[in-house]
């Protein structure tokens, strides 16, 4: 009867202690689809990219910025003619990302169309493009 | 077994439970405070920045409206934020916007007007509705 009953309650033990272990590793892969989702935000936001005056056929890192949150028209432009897996190999990131701009004049989107089912994480800035004040959008999942 | 045995048994699944609700429940509301934060904390910097480098009447935005209006300054911060954040300003100690109870995240400026070596002490407080 008490063997019994110490079986069970290990077998409780087990239980609840899998499931703290689990619940711990998925809250640390969350915060590192954060990190990512950050410093994409971060290279978007706040990077010139290589070479300085990038285009879409010779650079070597992306970033779309003339000074912090200050966005260069040019460059998204030519960010819009690449390839979406050539972006992503460039910015050597594993989840998938969707951006869109917005101000009073310009409007862009580009990247893979948001998923309904994948927990998906929205970053919004304000930026500055053409000297006109605007949104900055990035999903990441 | 008898019915002692098994309502001891009861007992201990349901102590488990409640125990793993519990733990799982908090664990995932302190990571998503905490994130939640950092985030507001990251717009309001990004939203100081942004209205220094707007520009404005030969100047940045930031720099007319501390000089001529503080309260366009107000108003242009709500243009920054994502809708579901509520703010306020204060410069120099003076606050414009609402009071609020909730959690506030603050992030400060220091803007240094040159031509009469004025200094602007900026705070914005951010909190979601």
């Amino acid at each position: 009867m008490q063997k019994i009953e110490f079986g069970i309650a290990f077998l409780i033990f087990m239980i609840s202690f899998s499931f703290i272990v689990f619940s711990l590793l998925s809250s640390e892969h969350d915060t590192g689809e954060n990190m990512e989702g950050e410093i994409l935000l971060e290279t978007f936001l706040k990077e010139k990219g290589t070479p300085e005056n990038w285009n879409s056929a010779d650079v070597e890192k992306i970033g779309l910025a003339i000074s912090p949150n200050v966005l260069d028209k040019n460059k998204i432009e030519e960010l819009i003619k690449m390839d979406y897996k050539d972006v992503k190999s460039i910015l050597g990131i594993k989840g998938d990302f969707r951006i869109s701009i917005k101000t009073e004049s310009y409007n862009m989107s580009y990247g893979k169309t948001v998923p309904s089912y994948a927990s998906v994480r929205k970053f919004e800035r304000p930026i500055v493009l053409d000297n006109e004040l605007g949104e900055f959008y990035l999903y990441y999942w | 077994m008898n019915r002692k045995g098994y309502a001891r048994i009861l007992e201990s699944v349901l102590a488990g439970i409640l125990m793993i609700s519990f733990l799982t429940y908090t664990s995932e509301r302190i990571s998503i405070e905490r994130s939640d934060l950092e985030e507001l904390k990251n717009i309001g910097d990004d939203t100081l920045i942004v209205l220094d480098s707007l520009p404005y009447e030969d100047n940045s935005f930031m720099y007319y409206s501390l000089k001529n209006n503080p309260d366009l300054l107000y108003q242009k911060i709500g243009e920054c934020v994502p809708e579901n954040v509520d703010y306020a300003l204060e410069i120099n100690g003076k606050r414009y916007g609402k009071e609020t109870d909730k959690e506030t995240v603050v992030c400060r400026y220091v803007k240094i007007v040159d031509d009469e070596t004025l200094i602007y002490k900026i705070k914005i407080y951010l909190w979601y509705k």
